[in-house]
């Protein structure tokens, strides 16, 4: 035999003797027989943090023989206790999917991928980063990022190296609004519930059935047991309804018009708590010169909530104090949704300071959270902090600054002043704004690079792409856990790498660095980062290997008035900074943008249970529950699906200015007529994705391109959409 | 009369064919005398050989390379829109095993048959390149064990191998199927492009056909007639019956 080996793949010491004494016990049943009867030897436990939502709930994984066997939540974690939610098992087969990305892949110039070696994508990379910053100047590169434990800090110290400040989370597609006007009001980008103590909870469009945490849905599933009131605005009866005494359906973008009409009532029947609003609050006299205006009859107009149940709400709420709170919220209506979305959370916090309610038991609490000491080893030393600030820093200076706009970034790649962009754990060109806004951006970039696991929408869009590996094969920096207690944890390495051209995080940006000529700011490891960040709090890295999350000092909570960390040292009624920046410095009235005229209706968005927006529809599992229970289904009111002569499972063409797409209809009485609702998590563009690809359709392709003024949010849900029956 | 090596060649020829090539190492593969005999072997096995729309002879003859070169980027490259790697457990429950939160799930690698090859390597002391780590039980290395097994005498083994892991080759005839199916109307192709991996995936299913047979002859009752590290032809090239071919195979044909 010439021209070709007879073993191309298979290398070794076989010898003969060996191949021919194997003799029938290699047989798969053999096999399965001594496997089953030795499996108890070999399994092992480790814990991680879950990748399946930014709460990263810890979780203790069982493996046999190396392999991932099953997964629970870990027992100290804060956020588990114990449990981790379906999307968490769901998402852990990622490590072994066959849609993974497996290598680096570079677009050629036919659009086509191909796969390429670590070094050529490094050295290609780098090449025209270092040609962008000659040309352009550092300013003209920007990287986006899902904030994840190692991701987050290397993110930014790898922008920061290049000299560029351009870092922004994903947060203008989720909390950005809200984190932003907490921060001015309270001090604070976010603050807790006491469900063991309180009397009377309000959501403002927050589920926590939907978007799980498992430890919250626990404290609401207790609250609702022990007697404890909970009150639900939602246009949606929702999933976590079940513990809800109160459903308050209302007009989608109008909570601040109710939020406004409570505080009309708690200051008008003078049910508000004078000694907090006196002492630790400022702008009382030009809110309530505001609010009084805002009348529950005025509000009932606005919200098509009936101004006796504003009424009634608002002097229970003012009965239950101090043990009576509107919860945080964390996206949507309070988080990114609407052109009023910052002052709907200014109100929320109003109406808690209002009952006094704050770090009282029972009420809203604010707690600190432990974080890393100072670190002697030169080489984790900051690279110098950039000169130009942040694009979108003027154009959005409510935004909080950790965060950023990425709505900005978009606005920059459109216009010019962006020239290569990263993405990192994001899929921003699907769930951030516009996509076709974010396609025209892409577009027009010199360099795109996306770092992820699978080939998401944004990855598909992008020059290179580099695999890392899945959550369960890398360490990762700690996480620090703040609360009435405090803890730390971190992912740990529960698996060896399965596929061998896959890199950690730390990898990558060690990797992007060296080859951009900025590897001086590089030179450690992840693992070695944590050391010394978990040295500075008396926890051993190879203690934290092992149990996953560790309790920190006790930060000794009590309860009382807290130091709100804003401007004046008090609760904020009125700010000047938000004056500055074009809005009402004082908390007050802000009609939404898009109001649905006849024929069309509101339409609102949200997550469910078993998925997290779209980085996990393309799971095998998840996606088989999704299709097995029609899960991609537009909800319906059943009064219009009788008024369009629509049935339940029938398909409707849904239409706004942007875009047209057909979807089947879910017909329930959980909706208020006039609303529709679609699960933000179907309607893939990627066919590398195929159980995702084409299922369902998208709410971010029917929203226009735009901002919310001052914080720069994606405002998605500003559009009206109609639907017309799509006959058989 | 055919020999082992006969088929050991075959394999060979084969096996290198379900996996990424240079171009050089391309046209050498086409060239080499070991492609000759492959071609032997399908007019041997594949000559009565129909599948709807597909007559697995004639598609047996490697393709240009530009067309090698498509169906390699996209169906046999991990992560592409229409990658169908031939990779067992890839085609397999994961694990049969009792507790697993993943057992019954399909899509997913390093199942229980790629433990059980590596066991088989382990065992025998292969080494499996990196390149493979995840796809241990590919159908290219799971030729090569055969093949290994055979040159080395040990006929039990390489039937016990053939038996156990060439079942899926049904599940991926249909993949590649689809595949060939959905590029046909895919829109980020042109038409050139979409000619060109149909014509690229259909030249695999021919390899499919005759990896099939092989393995059907190799695990055939009685060692396929192997004895003394020679295969008895004739009786082992007999066109075998649609039940036996099934239990070895699926449903390839």
């Amino acid at each position: 035999m010439t021209g070709i080996s007879r073993r191309t793949f298979l290398r070794g010491t076989a010898a003969t003797a060996a191949l021919a004494a194997a003799a029938g016990s290699l047989s798969f049943g053999a096999w399965q027989a001594e496997q089953a009867h030795a499996a108890g030897d070999a399994v092992e436990e480790a814990p991680s943090l879950c990748n399946g939502c930014s709460s990263k709930c810890g979780l203790v994984a069982t493996t046999v023989g190396g392999r991932l066997w099953t997964l629970r939540g870990s027992d100290v974690h804060p956020y588990a206790k114990g449990h981790i939610c379906g999307r968490g098992h769901g998402l852990a087969q990622m490590a072994y999917s066959d849609e993974r990305l497996t290598s680096p892949m570079r677009r050629t110039e036919s659009g086509e991928f191909e796969p390429i070696s670590w070094d050529d994508a490094f050295a290609e990379i780098g090449q025209k980063v270092k040609e962008i910053i000659a040309a352009n100047g550092p300013e003209s590169l920007a990287i986006i990022q899902d904030p994840r434990p190692s991701g987050k800090y290397y993110s930014k110290r790898f922008m920061n190296a290049l000299g560029s400040p351009n870092v922004y989370a994903h947060s203008s597609s989720c909390n950005l609004s809200k984190e932003s006007a907490y921060t001015y009001t309270i001090g604070a980008s976010n603050y807790s519930t006491d469900f063991g103590n309180a009397k009377m909870v309000m959501f403002i469009g927050r589920s926590y059935g939907d978007g799980i945490r498992p430890s919250s849905v626990a404290s609401l599933a207790a609250a609702a047991e022990a007697g404890t009131r909970i009150v639900s605005v939602d246009p949606r009866l929702n999933n976590s309804g079940i513990f809800s005494d109160d459903w308050v359906p209302i007009n989608p973008g109008t909570d601040l018009a109710f939020l406004m009409a409570m505080c009309n009532v708690l200051i008008e029947e003078d049910l508000y708590d004078h000694e907090f609003v006196e002492q630790n609050t400022v702008g009382f006299e030009e809110f309530a010169a505001q609010a009084k205006e805002c009348t529950p009859a005025w509000a009932e107009t606005i919200t098509d909530v009936p101004a006796e149940r504003i009424e009634e709400l608002a002097r229970a709420m003012a009965a239950a104090a101090p043990a009576a709170s509107i919860e945080a919220g964390w996206r949507a209506v309070i988080g990114c949704a609407y052109k009023n979305s910052f002052d709907t959370a200014r109100a929320a916090t109003a109406v808690n300071a209002l009952l006094g309610c704050w770090g009282q038991k029972g009420g809203a609490l604010l707690t600190s959270s432990p974080k890393a000491g100072k670190l002697d080893d030169a080489r984790f030393d900051d690279p110098p902090k950039p000169e130009a600030k942040a694009i979108g820093a003027k154009e959005y200076p409510l935004a909080l600054a950790s965060a950023g706009t990425n709505v900005a970034a978009l606005e920059a790649a459109l216009d010019g002043r962006l020239k290569g962009m990263f993405f990192y754990n994001s899929n921003a060109a699907k769930g951030y704004a516009q996509p076709k806004a974010w396609t025209e951006a892409l577009g027009k970039l010199d360099l795109v690079v996306t770092i992820d696991v699978q080939m998401s929408e944004t990855a598909l869009q992008s020059d290179y792409v580099l695999p890392e590996c899945t959550y369960l094969e890398r360490l990762e920096l700690p996480e620090w856990i703040g609360g009435k207690k405090h803890f730390v944890g971190m992912r740990t390495r529960v698996l060896e790498p399965i596929h061998p051209e896959t890199k950690a995080c730390d990898e990558i940006f060690n990797g992007l660095a060296e080859a951009c000529g900025v590897g001086e700011y590089f030179q450690f490891t992840a693992e070695e980062l944590a050391a010394a960040q978990l040295k500075t709090v008396g926890v051993d890295i190879e203690t934290i290997k092992k149990e996953g999350t560790v309790e920190l000092a006790d930060p000794k909570f009590a309860y009382g008035t807290p130091t709100f960390k804003t401007a004046s040292g008090k609760f904020e009624f009125k700010t000047d900074a938000v004056g500055e920046a074009g809005l009402n410095p004082v908390i007050g009235y802000v009609e939404r943008k898009v109001t649905p005229k006849v024929g069309e209706f509101y339409i609102v968005g949200g997550k469910q249970g078993i998925h997290s927006h779209t980085m996990t529809q393309n799971i095998a599992a998840l996606n088989a529950i999704s299709r097995q229970y029609n899960m991609e289904r537009l909800w319906m009111s059943a009064k219009d699906a009788e008024s369009l002569g629509i049935a339940d499972g029938d398909t409707v063409e849904l239409s706004s200015s942007e875009h047209t797409g057909t979807v089947a209809v879910r017909v329930t009485q959980r909706m208020k007529p006039g609303v529709l609702f679609l699960p933000t998590h179907y309607g893939g563009d990627s066919p590398y994705q195929t159980r995702a690809y084409q299922y369902g359709v998208a709410l971010t392709d029917f929203i226009p391109f735009d901002a919310e003024p001052g914080v720069g949010s994606m405002m998605s849900q500003e559009v009206a959409v109609t639907v017309t029956k799509v006959e058989a | 009369m055919q020999n082992a090596s006969f088929i050991v060649n075959v394999i060979a020829s084969v096996a290198i064919m379900f996996t990424r090539q240079s171009e050089e190492r391309y046209r050498e593969t086409c060239r080499s005398e070991a492609w000759a005999l492959a071609r032997e072997a399908g007019k041997l096995y594949l000559g009565d050989v129909r599948k709807e729309g597909l007559r697995p002879l004639a598609m047996l003859e490697p393709p240009t390379w530009e067309v090698r070169r498509a169906v390699q980027n996209e169906v046999l490259t991990a992560g592409m829109p229409f990658s169908a790697l031939p990779v067992e457990s890839l085609y397999r429950p994961w694990s049969a095993a009792r507790g697993s939160n993943y057992g019954a799930q399909r899509g997913l690698y390093l199942g229980d048959a790629a433990h059980h090859v590596q066991s088989i390597y382990d065992r025998i002391g292969i080494e499996v390149p990196e390149a493979f780590a995840a796809s241990p039980d590919h159908l290219a290395l799971l030729l090569e064990l055969v093949a290994l097994f055979i040159e080395s005498g040990n006929d039990e083994a390489a039937c016990s191998v053939a038996t156990d892991h060439f079942g899926w080759l049904g599940a991926y005839d249909e993949a590649l199927e689809t595949r060939a199916e959905k590029a046909a109307a895919a829109r980020l192709f042109d038409d050139e492009k979409k000619a060109a991996v149909c014509e690229g995936v259909a030249h695999l299913r021919a390899l499919v056909a005759l990896t099939g047979e092989l393995a059907l002859a190799v695990a055939r009752p009685g060692a396929a007639g192997f004895e003394q590290g020679r295969v008895r032809g004739a009786s082992c090239l007999q066109p075998s019956n649609q039940q036996e071919y099934l239990a070895v195979c699926g449903d390839v044909r």
